[in-house]
């Protein structure tokens, strides 16, 4: 019996939870444990507490699209698990939260950082080296979780009953 | 013991309450109205834009990813 292996619906299960999970850890320890790196602290420095509480506002409504992201990766993620020409692959599925998280640090920098300017990873910096650092960490995770992907798409065997 | 609870609670509330309503954005003081108009003004819906701009393109590339690769990932294999 042949059977088609499909690597595929994991992997976007996998990036949609990855884009999720990199952007909470991103809320949680830059705009929460650091408080750095707030949605809208370029328009409004954190000098004040309306000014403080407006970021959080836009923060907030920043991580319910995070949030939305990984509930989705999660449907898709159980919808993937119920289908038999779905290889069960653990590298797979890493390298693809690594894809999605290495996505959401490239495609927020470049836009909010880079091109929108409406706020930077260090404020009082402005654009400075640290932004650049969040592209790179980027771009690492996307090579890495490709490369995983890849890797793991050699090695994909059909499930047992 | 329950005493001490009850008091413990009441002295938490009576200094909680203050600082939650005067950092309350929804709240009717002068820092709530401060940001009420901070957050819904006139820029409204173009903030709204700015901050959930990179969620279609992260859309675009997953559907890339989705539609775009047909026959990657997939590969034969006998059971």
């Amino acid at each position: 019996m042949t059977h088609d292996l499909n690597q595929k619906p994991l992997v976007i299960a996998g990036t949609f939870m990855g884009i999720g999970l990199g952007g909470f850890f991103d809320g949680i320890l830059f705009h929460q444990l650091l408080q750095i790196h707030n949605m809208l602290s370029a328009k409004y420095p954190k000098t004040s507490i309306a000014n403080m509480e407006i970021n959080m506002f836009w923060d907030g409504l920043f991580h319910s699209l995070t949030y939305t992201m990984t509930l989705v990766g999660l449907v898709l993620l159980w919808k993937a698990g119920a289908r038999r020409d779905v290889p069960w692959s653990g590298k797979t599925y890493v390298g693809a939260l690594f894809l999605g998280w290495g996505l959401f640090n490239f495609v927020e920098g470049i836009i909010d950082h880079h091109i929108l300017n409406i706020h930077h990873v260090v404020e009082s910096h402005g654009q400075s080296v640290f932004d650049y650092a969040f592209l790179a960490s980027g771009l690492i995770f996307i090579i890495g979780g490709w490369m995983a992907i890849r890797s793991a798409q050699r090695e994909l065997q059909p499930r047992h009953q | 013991m329950r005493r001490v609870v009850s008091g413990s609670v009441a002295a938490a509330g009576a200094f909680l309450l203050p600082l939650a309503v005067s950092a309350c954005p929804i709240c009717n003081t002068e820092t709530g109205r401060q940001v009420r108009m901070g957050i819904f003004g006139d820029d409204f819906w173009s903030t709204l834009a700015i901050v959930a701009a990179p969620f279609p393109v992260l859309l675009l590339v997953l559907a890339a990813m989705h539609f775009g690769w047909p026959q990657s990932g997939k590969r034969q294999s006998n059971s």
